[in-house]
């Protein structure tokens, strides 16, 4: 009498030296992993890293990349077309600093101006007659009335 | 058996740290039974080799992915039961499909395999009555005999429920046991 696990085995028992080299082979191949020299878990940990993370999504991670690269050459192609301006702030020559200059001093002479007008808008409010005209205006006195005879 | 696995559990330790004599040991404990389960679903010698070949390869590079050490039987027959899918989807020979697996009965509450005991005038009839079982019946009668795996651990390797194996094993074994009988 016999179980059915010895019969079952026992009908496949031929094939073990062939299951022998088969084991043999596995382990000589290096499929086996060898006892590490030192404990280093650095590529334990990339192995892992790459078959838990990268593997499994490699389509969208490579999507991603050509994504990434695509900007890049955008981005660098794009600023070859727009000019420095560290280039034409060495170009300036004296004339059109000179007239930077007046530029300058004009504006400062308008802004005095507009502070003075605004400082007559700040100031209580006067009868026209009591106002101070600007310079250059002309002055017409109004006329006395005249007697008419009719 | 579940007994085997627990006292597999230092080497499967030893493995994981890389010991390539715990690795041999394993395989010395699993190559014959692993050979006749995918022999006996295959029925081809170098491609059952193959299949024991590609599971060892495989135990040894995922070994990461199994969850307990006590479970190194069935986690093994679950990559060669892949192997076994992966053969019949290559060659498009698959098996006969089971015309009893969707019957709907009462399955044996207490699944022994030692319970089963072959006379010697039986053997021959016991091995032919096996392969004129289907693919899932066989299967599943084959875990069960030769590793004595529980319902649940078949369930895990061949990837269907709990109870569909239960049906299985019942109907597997009641048709084993007519074509036993009816054996002169």
């Amino acid at each position: 009498m016999k179980t059915p696990r010895e019969l079952i085995l026992e009908r496949h028992r031929a094939a073990a030296p062939r299951l022998d080299e088969i084991r043999a082979g596995v382990l000589a191949s290096g499929a086996a992993p060898q006892k590490p020299a030192c404990d280093d878990r650095a590529p334990h940990w990339i192995s892992v890293f790459w078959r838990e993370v990268v593997f499994p999504a490699r389509w969208a991670w490579s999507s991603m990349a050509a994504g990434w690269v695509m900007i890049l050459i955008l981005q660098g192609l794009s600023r070859v077309d727009i000019p420095a301006p560290a280039a034409s702030v060495a170009r300036t020559s004296p004339e059109v600093l000179a007239l930077l200059q007046e530029q300058r001093l004009l504006k400062l002479e308008l802004l005095d101006n507009v502070g003075a007008t605004s400082a007559h808008a700040d100031a209580p409010p006067q009868p026209r007659s009591g106002a101070v005209p600007p310079y250059g205006t002309v002055r017409v006195p109004r006329r006395a009335p005249t007697d008419c005879v009719v | 058996m579940a007994a085997v696995d627990v006292d597999l559990e230092p080497l499967v330790r030893e493995a994981r740290a890389g010991e390539a004599r715990a690795w041999d040991l394993i395989f010395r404990r699993y190559q014959l039974p692993l050979y006749a389960y995918a022999r006996e679903l295959v029925h081809d010698d170098q491609a059952s080799l193959d299949i024991v070949q590609e599971t060892f390869i495989n135990a040894v590079r995922h070994l990461d992915s199994l969850r307990d050490d006590g479970k190194l039987g069935s986690w093994l027959f679950g990559i060669a039961h892949q192997k076994v899918l992966q053969h019949w989807r290559k060659t498009s020979r698959r098996p006969r499909e089971d015309a009893v697996e969707t019957l709907a009965e009462t399955p044996d509450a207490q699944p022994d395999p030692v319970g089963w005991l072959i006379r010697r005038e039986d053997e021959e009839a016991f091995l032919a009555g096996l392969q004129q079982l289907g693919p899932e019946q066989r299967s599943a009668l084959l875990l069960h005999f030769i590793e004595g795996f529980s319902l649940e651990q078949i369930a895990e390797i061949t990837g269907v429920p709990s109870g569909t194996v239960k049906s299985r094993l019942h109907h597997a074994k009641r048709n084993l046991r007519r074509i036993l009988e009816a054996t002169p």
